[in-house]
């Protein structure tokens, strides 16, 4: 099967979409369009023909780190605080589930992050459920040792992915 | 704890005339706009604020996973290797 993934737009139809998790899909139904109208996070939908698979967003995020000593802060490439990209949600339509469609689009906003015009040294994601960060640890994320549902990548690690 | 709570606002003559246009114009009540747009203010705020409450310990992980970074799990890989078989290029 074969999928494209492009930004969201207006004749896209959200009102089908149903991952399964209300409040991912409830964002989608009511939400998505304003915080895209006012640039606070960027949507991302994978689409078979016209219907909705899935869909992520993207937002900008600054990491500090200023409890650091200064001689580990100054070996990061920017301080005292770290640019990334913050994945905010990712959900999958019920009827595309057990497809591997998760994963794709979490190679997709690697992908887009590390190819950004705006330099940043991470994907940070916020995972709703313990399942959920499960996912992402398989795939290589790492949970913050205070927050276990915040779990980020360096996009170092998906940058050696030829 | 009851499943709802009440809030009262003063707001401009002005704010809530906007508010009310801003409403009608797409269809929706204006409490519903207001709980939306607060739910959303609050998030943000929540998310933004996490963030900037790292531990020490949180710092320093992220400070070294960024300095040696792993090489790629094999899920990782994985999901690369869909990504190109599946999905179209522009």
């Amino acid at each position: 099967m074969v999928f494209h993934i492009v930004a969201l737009q207006n004749t896209h139809d959200r009102k089908g979409f149903r991952s399964g998790e209300k409040l991912l899909d409830h964002y989608f139904h009511q939400q998505v369009t304003q915080d895209s109208r006012r640039k606070v996070t960027a949507c991302f939908v994978l689409l078979q023909d016209q219907k909705i698979a899935g869909y992520y967003t993207l937002a900008s995020a600054s990491v500090p780190l200023t409890d650091l000593p200064m001689e580990m802060q100054k070996k990061l490439p920017r301080y005292p605080s770290v640019p990334a990209v913050r994945m905010g949600r990712l959900a999958v339509d019920q009827d595309f589930q057990g497809q591997g469609l998760g994963g794709i689009l979490l190679a997709d906003a690697l992908m887009r992050a590390s190819h950004s015009d705006i330099a940043s040294y991470a994907l940070i994601v916020d995972a709703k459920n313990k399942t959920a960060a499960a996912f992402y640890q398989h795939h290589g994320f790492i949970a913050l040792p205070q927050f276990p549902l915040i779990l980020f990548l360096p996009l170092a690690t998906a940058k050696k992915i030829k | 704890m009851p499943s709802t709570a009440r809030l009262e606002a003063r707001i401009s003559s002005r704010l809530h005339a906007m508010l009310k246009t801003a409403a009608v114009s797409q269809g929706r009540t204006m409490t519903d706009f207001v709980t939306s747009a607060l739910q959303q203010a609050v998030q943000q705020a929540m998310i933004e604020d996490e963030l900037h409450r790292l531990s020490l310990a949180d710092q320093q992980c992220f400070a070294r996973a960024l300095l040696t970074p792993a090489a790629p799990t094999v899920a990782l890989k994985r999901a690369f290797a869909r990504h190109k078989k599946q999905i179209a290029k522009k």
